[in-house]
């Protein structure tokens, strides 16, 4: 029988040696993004930086104008007004939306690949499981941060747009609460999402993924609430990982507002160290099930 | 109508039997099963914690932490995450799984498929809640104030009472959801933990059309006069004008709506086609 | 004849898509193949058969009921479905066993209902074994064994073939062909033609959604007789191969290429001789040569452009 040196035209194309997270990445971007309800959320998760569009709009035209006829108004109104805060509190009321657009777009990352038996065939590509993982990991954070960080920073850039006394070098004036923006968006975005795609990594299926998430939130923070009322003390609030979250982003922010609960006498390293605590444990458990994966 | 198409009552209680007997056997060997459980008990912690570790001069006693424990957290939160933990996922990860064609195919009643999955995650349910509250009972009598006597034993009666009431409402609606709609989870997430608790704060009687509202109506009547809910925005504070039912009208109240609810899941596992294949790779 | 499924204008369309078009058809019992490519309506067909789907228009009867939500029906029927899914984690027993308590039979006469099915499939031996750690041929006898579990008069059997490999398809072959004999009817699915053929002569061919032909294979093979067959001769030189054919009465068309040319012939048997016997003796050298037109999509395209007015 002849034995042929080439018995098919080999690749000419090159082999991509880097960055081949990319592909898992752009795959599950491809995914949800065209999927009905993710639009339906991500318009619903549009809705506040419209607001806050509109509201710095309003109160740089009313400050730049002294006889605009709601200047007044607009002036006496304090939480109208333009400052850090501003970011501070579009970051922190984006996190329900952001919790349940995550929730949608991570709850079947992992548990739908096993579902449909995708293992097998990313894992027979030149693809790694730190590629998948990252891959995976990157898509949904990157989501996150589009509801958080990129509104934040279109903001600002009305905001010095609109401000009619504004400098090119005016510009470096934002850095600051552009680090904390992204500082507060990551804290609550990357820790959410190796959560989810942990749960996704164990849980069979997609709803029992987002109920599980559900369920560990909600009891997590009754037990906090419950805990601090009795013990009379706010601090168990920290328990609490979404509170432990907002007082991270007040931390960031250097923002003592809160009505209940009084920031300044927490620490931020220890709240620090339990939100890196429990995104290492979720990071742990999703490089052990996909390592698992690729083993076969 | 299909519905009221049944072989006969013997076979349709054979029927109820073997979907019973099969979600108790799959539920109880899942991770979710154990999760529950371990949440069911997390309670109990508090009172030791108190016990422990409080060092504030007036601390609440035993009774007072009995009671906000069984009605914050076993009813008012619990009682709808066993719904769509165990409820609605019982019915869902078959769906969901496309093993539920193997059942289509089989000469059961979708009436008895669907009250055997009832009845098998009200049992469970039941156990967790009931093991919950008996352990919270328990360590709260370590605080003094409430005691394993008739009063004592009759009140947690009452609580695990009422926590079955909510079982049921929650169970039929969470059963409904499984059956009527794709994003079951992400819909029941919103009713019982968005709608139930705004409509119970915002002025008006919307809170009529939550299950928590009678569940609220059966809690022994000191307690229930204790609530004083209130909504404190930016604006102003507005306070929840509350009108009462009476137990007997809540319990009855429930009992319709399960079976309502019970009704519509049947009418939609009966109405829908289930086996649509979808494609590898899509959400 | 005894009807056992009979259908009337029977449609079934998923928003836009037209997944079965206005079928009328009456089933006697026997093995009958369900033939037709992927996509065709084989298994929206089985579906609206077994009552998992509701017609869009048009009904259909098995044993002269409507099947949906009919549990007289759902009695007499078995199905193997074409998808692949299981619960994983438990045994090939554990699983039939339940479906054996669905279908009515109290435990102990479940537990020999399934060992008499899992015993048909051959699965014996591995049957305590979780379902996860079977193979692909394992699974699919597991799917057959349930769809026998309650003795079935009907039996939906769709692609079963799929995964099987040579001994296991034999073993199938053989055990449907004695379900026939049996007396039951069996719906065999599939889109190659030998499968259908080893266990029935009587098929439906369904394209599109359409039923083009019912009956047996004998004679739509009689009917794709009568139509031109295709050859293919790979030469260097085509023209030359085309004086030389051009005295044979046969053939109608001939199409030329670089290294080849595609001739349309009405006796193919004919054409092959004359093409050796000629061929041999004018010493045109010829690579090889080949009938085209033998697969079923040929099949398919015959009876469309026959059946089928152009536009529709």
């Amino acid at each position: 029988m002849p034995v042929y040196s080439f018995t098919y035209r080999p690749f000419e194309g090159k082999y991509l040696r880097h960055f081949r997270w990319w592909i898992v990445f752009l795959e599950e971007v491809r995914l949800w993004n065209r999927s009905r309800i993710f639009q339906i959320l991500f318009l619903l998760g549009m809705l506040q930086p419209l607001a806050r569009f509109l509201q710095i709009l309003s109160y740089n035209s009313a400050m730049q104008d002294p006889n605009h006829p709601l200047a007044p108004l607009i002036r006496s109104v304090t939480w109208l007004k333009v400052n850090e805060e501003l970011y501070y509190n579009l970051i922190r009321l984006q996190a329900p939306i952001v919790l349940l657009l995550l929730l949608y777009v991570g709850a079947g990352t992992v548990c739908t690949d096993r579902k449909n038996r995708l293992w097998d065939i990313y894992f027979s590509k030149p693809i790694h499981w730190y590629d998948y993982l990252v891959g995976k990991l990157l898509s949904v954070i990157f989501c996150g941060l589009s509801l958080t960080f990129v509104p934040a920073v279109i903001l600002m850039f009305t905001d010095y747009v609109t401000k009619k006394s504004s400098t090119w070098t005016g510009l470096f004036s934002y850095l600051p609460v552009m680090g904390d923006s992204l500082m507060f968006s990551l804290v609550l975005v990357v820790p959410s999402a190796l959560a989810i795609v942990a749960a996704s990594s164990i849980f069979p299926t997609e709803n029992i993924t987002v109920i599980s998430v559900i369920t560990i939130l909600i009891a997590n923070t009754t037990l906090a609430g419950l805990l601090s009322n009795f013990m009379r003390d706010g601090n168990y609030m920290q328990i609490s990982f979404p509170v432990a979250i907002y007082f991270m982003g007040q931390k960031i922010f250097n923002v003592d507002r809160n009505i209940f609960f009084r920031t300044a006498d927490v620490s931020g390293f220890n709240m620090f160290l339990y939100i890196f605590f429990v995104s290492m444990l979720c990071l742990l458990i999703c490089i052990f099930q996909v390592r698992k994966a690729e083993r076969g | 109508m299909a519905i009221l198409r049944i072989k006969n009552i013997g076979s349709l209680f054979l029927d109820i039997k073997t979907s019973f007997l099969h979600s108790l056997t799959i539920t109880l060997r899942r991770d979710r099963f154990l999760l529950m459980a371990v949440i069911c008990v997390l309670p109990v912690v508090i009172p030791i914690f108190v016990a422990l570790f409080s060092r504030a001069m007036f601390r609440e006693s035993g009774l007072e932490i009995f009671i906000r424990l069984s009605e914050q957290v076993y009813v008012h939160t619990l009682t709808p995450l066993l719904a769509l933990f165990i409820g609605l996922i019982g019915i869902r990860e078959e769906v969901d799984s496309l093993t539920i064609v193997y059942l289509l195919t089989r000469p059961v009643s979708k009436f008895a498929w669907i009250i055997g999955r009832f009845l098998a995650y009200m049992l469970i349910s039941t156990f967790l809640l009931g093991v919950g509250l008996f352990s919270t009972f328990f360590a709260c009598v370590v605080l003094g104030s409430i005691y394993v006597d008739f009063i004592g034993i009759s009140m947690l009666l009452q609580y695990l009472g009422v926590g079955i009431m909510g079982l049921m409402g929650y169970g039929a609606i969470s059963l409904m959801l499984g059956c009527a709609t794709n994003y079951p989870i992400i819909i029941g997430v919103i009713l019982f933990f968005g709608w139930e608790k705004i409509a119970n704060v915002i002025p008006g009687i919307a809170d009529f059309w939550t299950i928590q509202k009678y569940l609220d109506s059966m809690f022994p009547a000191l307690a229930s006069q204790r609530y004083n809910r209130a909504v404190m925005t930016v604006i102003g504070s507005f306070q929840k004008e509350l009108f009462f039912v009476s137990p007997q009208r809540a319990f009855i109240t429930l009992i319709v709506l399960t079976i309502i609810f019970l009704v519509l899941a049947i009418w939609f596992v009966l109405w829908r086609e289930f086996t649509k294949d979808r494609v590898v790779g899509t959400r | 004849m005894d009807i056992q499924i009979e259908t009337r204008e029977l449609s079934k369309w998923f928003g836009e898509v037209v997944a079965l078009n206005n079928v009328s058809v009456q089933i006697p019992s026997g093995v009958i193949g369900l033939l037709g490519p992927n996509g065709a309506g084989k298994s929206t067909f089985i579906k609206l058969a077994l009552g998992l789907y509701r017609p869009s228009r048009g009904e259909i009867r098995i044993l002269g009921e409507k099947p949906r939500n009919n549990f007289h029906t759902l009695q007499k029927v078995g199905y193997c479905p074409e998808m692949d899914h299981f619960v994983e984690e438990v045994s090939g027993y554990e699983f039939l066993y339940w479906l054996a308590r669905y279908s009515g039979y109290k435990p102990k006469v479940a537990k020999k209902q399934v060992e008499r099915a899992v015993e048909r499939v051959s699965m014996t031996e591995r049957m305590y074994d979780p379902i996860a750690t079977y193979s692909k041929g394992m699974r699919q006898r597991i799917k057959i064994a349930q769809a026998l579990l309650h003795d079935p008069e009907i039996l939906f059997l769709d692609e079963p073939m799929n995964g099987l490999d040579p001994t296991a398809r034999e073993e199938l072959f053989e055990l449907v062909i004695s379900l026939g004999n049996e007396g039951k009817t069996v719906i065999f699915s599939s889109h190659v033609l030998h499968e259908v053929e080893r266990v029935t002569d009587t098929v439906i061919l369904i394209y599109n959604g359409r039923v083009l032909a019912f009956g047996k294979i004998r004679e739509i093979r009689d009917l794709i007789k009568n139509h031109p067959r295709t050859i293919v001769i790979e030469t260097l030189e085509p023209k030359k191969v085309y004086q030389i054919l051009s005295v044979d009465e046969n053939i109608t068309t001939v199409n030329f290429d670089t290294q080849s040319l595609t001739v349309h012939t009405l006796d193919p048997m004919q054409t092959f001789k004359y093409i050796n016997e000629v061929f041999l003796d004018e010493k045109v050298p010829i690579y090889s040569f080949r009938c085209a037109d033998e697969d079923l999509q040929s099949v398919f395209q015959y009876l469309i452009s026959t059946h089928i007015p152009r536009g529709l």
